[in-house]
């Protein structure tokens, strides 16, 4: 594993230095290994919860959890009384907007206030007032202990609400977690025409149920941990059991338990944290916001990664020619889709090296371009004071800027930048004697193939590799493209994602692989999972055992 | 640290590239005029006898290369020796194949570039791909040789389509008799490309496989496959350019290819061919390049091969515009110096000699033999 960041490793030395100095932690001779750093978070955590044991006293506690969180406006803090063996003062908790209001109401404090002595058989003490109000008053599904302040403070934060009883050293929280999130709506950034039109939000509670409502096995396995020393990031990743590679797994796992950052805001950020390689343009990880692209991922044996507060989920490991595929592919048929396929990746070429073959052509191969149209040519050029390849920067930066406006401009002004755009990159520019016509052909071509590639972040790679390539050629001409593709290639193929070749299944050549690639072989073809992802459960249920067993039963 | 080892499919790969490489551009065999295809042929079953010379000496140390085993052959001193000259053999065919390439560029495109430019544009390129490692250079490999396949097929078909053959010109087969087939066969066919593989007496060891027989076999159908592929690449040409233009142009191929024009639209396809040039002649000087550094990791004893790359790159650089003083003098040499006094030697006669001294000495090495791994270390 080649230039695996470092930092994270350095956070872990540091923080255990500390706790070397502060609680005489043993040998500190052997910190570089994880099953040490793993003991350490374990210790913090003991020391943690002995320090901040809860007071019997209700406004102790209540005025420590104030002063923790620095006594917000949005805590609630709601006393009430209710009767058990006497009178008992108890205290409701939670952070206004992140509980659903209704639920609060309806489910604890309604049947809470409304207990009276005479409705339970026998008197209950006030120090087994907790166990129950959680057996008979609170009727929610995930009501849990709190044990200590850190524990309190860690519901509340997480949009639980806690329930306080005078006399107890516990609290109660109940899972009353609303507040207002964006719906399921369409995909906004992999749009399909046919195939599911749900995608993920940022809740990562929701997308886990579009994937569970998707998988109705046993096998599914969701693991949940926290990124973000301030933030508290949960990130889960999902995989099938019974497909998986188990290696893949620790393998992430172990990635993952290295994070050690101040806030994970988007999958990006992990992304860049447990990539493999930090050299290089291309993505690492495929990126969705698709439940039925994680679920065909998960059942080839891959793993999705989900980070709460965003909607887009990473698939780990990643192949190069995941990036030319799109779920639609396996809904259409085979040839439409292979054909599709085959289109894309021309498309990519297109983005990454037709400036660069116009260049290469206009400077030095003159001599290969038909005759006609070499006059055709020349003569355009005639009036064109630079050379070729100051043409096509001066073209391709114009349109970097206009596109970059683009994005960011409000939707008022959008009219008035494309039409100057417009101008820009076409008849003024020709006119003024900037450039020729055929550049703005090139360029214009160039731009609306990077917009046909389907994954966003291979033509951002296509986008920058495209300036590198023009000016080899303006220098080396088709010699020094060839050699610069060759690099790229070599690249490629140097590039791993978790240990699976990047440029798999063409290099290393497998030839079972190689029908769900650029091709699509019909679907009754691809009864293989992707060669050594899925180490387990290679053959997916065969159809053709199914059709036989079929015609069976029919022919009785 | 773990070497990596090449699977059966890439060796198949390794060795079409490689004995493709630079050979189809160039008129092979072409002093045996419209017989030339066939002298290719018979280069093609002596280089394959070569290969099973080769082979041999693999089957006696399975986990060595040729740099090791003269170690062992012939002691230490003498052995190191040896490897040097192998050594300097390879690095030799390296700055060859560069020059060839950097000639052709420059006599084609780069009119006014200096030479030095464009044979360090290509080292730095192979430098930086061995750099990544042995495996990185073979998967690539394995992608340039889908892209040759694809060019290959789609010139031949409009090769066909274009109705240039005139089948007429390979008549009549062997018309002046056997005499000058032979003569144009001997020495040099085989030692050019097919004598080249004495190349993989250094990279047998790295291959991944349970039987030695099959990697024979798939050696020799590699090579049977780029023998016939050379072979009816020439017959195409003369059949194209007729069998005097074929011989007396450098470059037979890519003036046949020239010719298609199909309906003013498909033509000038010579710049494919030029791609194919460039990234066989990549593929065939990376391969000389990292059997030399193999060469000369075990020659002076360095543990890492990377400390080697940028070194022998430059010296590959500078070699190659020293070893003649213009193309003139580069391409006589080729042809009539180096096939009789420097590949014979090192593609026939040591590889013989070492044969022959195995056999002497097969009794007392047997202890080497059998346990290859206590020697190599």
């Amino acid at each position: 594993m080649r230039n695996r960041r470092k930092r994270p490793m350095i956070k872990t030395y540091k923080k255990l230095t500390d706790m070397v100095a502060e609680k005489s932690f043993g040998e500190a001779s052997s910190l570089q290994t994880e099953t040490f750093s793993e003991e350490i978070h374990s210790v913090e955590q003991k020391i943690e919860r002995k320090e901040g044991k809860l007071s019997p006293v209700l406004h102790v506690t209540v005025d420590s959890v104030k002063k923790s969180l620095g006594n917000p406006v949005d805590l609630i803090v709601r006393e009430f009384e209710f009767e058990l063996q006497q009178k008992v003062t108890a205290t409701l908790l939670f952070l206004e907007e992140m509980n659903d209001p209704q639920l609060l109401n309806e489910f604890i404090l309604a049947p809470l206030m409304s207990l009276t002595s005479d409705k339970q058989s026998t008197p209950v003490p006030v120090s087994h007032a907790l166990h129950y109000i959680k057996q008979n008053a609170v009727a929610l599904g995930r009501v849990l202990d709190v044990e200590n302040e850190e524990e309190l403070l860690e519901a509340l934060l997480a949009g639980f609400s806690v329930l306080l009883v005078e006399g107890n050293t516990k609290g109660l929280k109940m899972g009353t977690t609303g507040g207002r999130m964006r719906g399921i709506e369409e995909p906004t950034s992999e749009v399909v025409i046919r195939g599911p039109k749900d995608s993920f939000t940022e809740s990562m509670k929701t997308n886990i149920s579009l994937i569970r409502r998707r998988v109705r096995s046993p096998d599914l396995r969701v693991e949940k941990y926290k990124i973000g020393d301030v933030t508290h990031t949960d990130v889960a990743i999902i995989y099938l059991d019974n497909i998986v590679n188990p290696l893949l797994i620790k393998e992430i796992k172990k990635r993952i338990n290295e994070v050690k950052t101040d806030g994970l805001l988007e999958s990006g950020q992990l992304e860049e944290f447990i990539q493999d390689e930090t050299v290089t343009v291309f993505p690492q990880f495929m990126n969705t916001e698709r439940p039925d692209v994680v679920v065909g991922n998960l059942l080839e044996g891959r793993v999705g990664i989900m980070v709460n507060g965003t909607p887009f989920s990473l698939i780990a490991p990643t192949q190069f020619i995941q990036f030319f595929q799109s779920s639609e592919d396996y809904y259409m048929r085979y040839d439409i889709s292979t054909f599709l396929r085959l289109l894309r990746f021309s498309v990519f070429l297109i983005s990454l090296i037709a400036p660069s073959i116009y260049i290469a052509l206009t400077t030095f191969h003159q001599a290969m371009i038909p005759t006609t149209l070499l006059f055709g040519i020349a003569a355009q050029r005639e009036g064109v004071p630079f050379p070729a390849i100051a043409e096509a920067l001066v073209m391709e930066i114009t349109f970097e800027i206009l596109r970059e406006a683009g994005i960011r401009m409000p939707r008022a002004v959008g009219v008035a930048v494309s039409i100057v755009g417009a101008l820009v990159l076409g008849q003024a520019a020709v006119q003024a004697g900037l450039v020729s016509p055929a550049m703005v052909i090139v360029v214009g071509i160039t731009a609306v193939a990077s917009f046909a590639i389907p994954s966003f972040a291979v033509a951002t790679s296509a986008r920058l590799l495209r300036f590198p390539l023009m000016i080899i050629s303006s220098v080396f001409g088709f010699y020094g493209l060839t050699l610069a593709l060759i690099v790229i290639i070599a690249h490629l193929t140097s590039l791993r994602s978790f240990g699976y070749p990047y440029l798999s299944p063409f290099a290393p050549i497998q030839t079972q692989d190689l029908k769900d690639s650029l091709f699509r072989f019909p679907i009754t073809k691809l009864f293989k999972r992707p060669e050594k992802l899925a180490k387990k459960n290679e053959t997916r249920t065969q159809p053709y055992q199914v059709k036989k067993k079929r015609e069976e039963e029919t022919t009785r | 640290m773990k070497t990596y080892k090449i699977d059966i499919q890439q060796y198949f790969i390794i060795i079409v590239l490689f004995e493709l490489g630079s050979a189809i551009l160039v008129g092979l065999g072409m002093d045996a005029g419209r017989d030339a295809w066939f002298a290719i042929l018979l280069g093609m079953l002596c280089g394959m006898v070569l290969f099973l010379g080769y082979f041999f000496l693999y089957n006696q140390f399975p986990e060595m290369s040729l740099t090791q085993y003269l170690q062992v052959l012939f002691g230490k001193y003498v052995g190191k020796a040896l490897g040097f000259c192998y050594l300097m053999y390879f690095m030799y065919l390296a700055t060859r194949v560069l020059r060839d390439f950097g000639s052709l560029l420059l006599s084609a495109v780069f009119v006014q570039t200096p030479i030095i430019v464009v044979n360090t544009l290509m080292i730095a390129t192979i430098v930086y791909v061995l750099k990544l490692g042995f495996e990185v250079l073979v998967r690539t490999g394995e992608i340039i040789f889908s892209l040759v396949v694809l060019l290959g097929v789609s010139l031949t078909i409009l090769v066909l389509s274009a109705d240039l053959m005139e089948y007429n010109y390979l008549l009549p087969i062997l018309g002046k008799g056997f005499i000058p087939v032979l003569k144009a066969a001997f020495p040099v066919t085989p030692t050019f490309p097919f004598g080249e593989m004495v190349v993989f007496t250094m990279l047998f060891p790295y291959l991944k496989t349970k039987k030695k027989s099959k990697a024979l076999t798939v050696g020799l159908v590699a090579m049977g496959i780029s023998g016939i592929i050379l072979s009816a690449t020439v017959a195409m040409d003369i059949a194209i350019l007729g069998g005097h233009v074929a011989t007396h142009v450098y470059f037979p191929l890519l003036a046949a290819v020239s010719k298609i024009n199909l309906g003013e639209f498909i033509q000038r396809l010579d710049a494919l061919v030029v791609f194919t040039l460039i990234i066989g002649g990549f593929f065939k000087i990376s391969v000389f390049f990292y059997v030399a550094v193999k060469a000369a990791q075990d020659v002076f004893g360095v543990k890492e091969e990377k400390k080697l790359i940028g070194p022998i790159g430059i010296v590959l650089i500078l070699s190659s515009i020293m070893i003649a003083a213009n193309y003139v003098e580069h391409i006589t040499e080729g042809l009539n110096v180096v096939p009789h006094y420097i590949h014979i030697p090192f593609q026939v006669v040591l590889p013989v000699l070492f044969i022959l001294v195995f056999l002497v000495r097969r009794k007392k090495l047997k202890h080497f033999a059998s346990s290859p791994s206590t020697s190599t270390k």
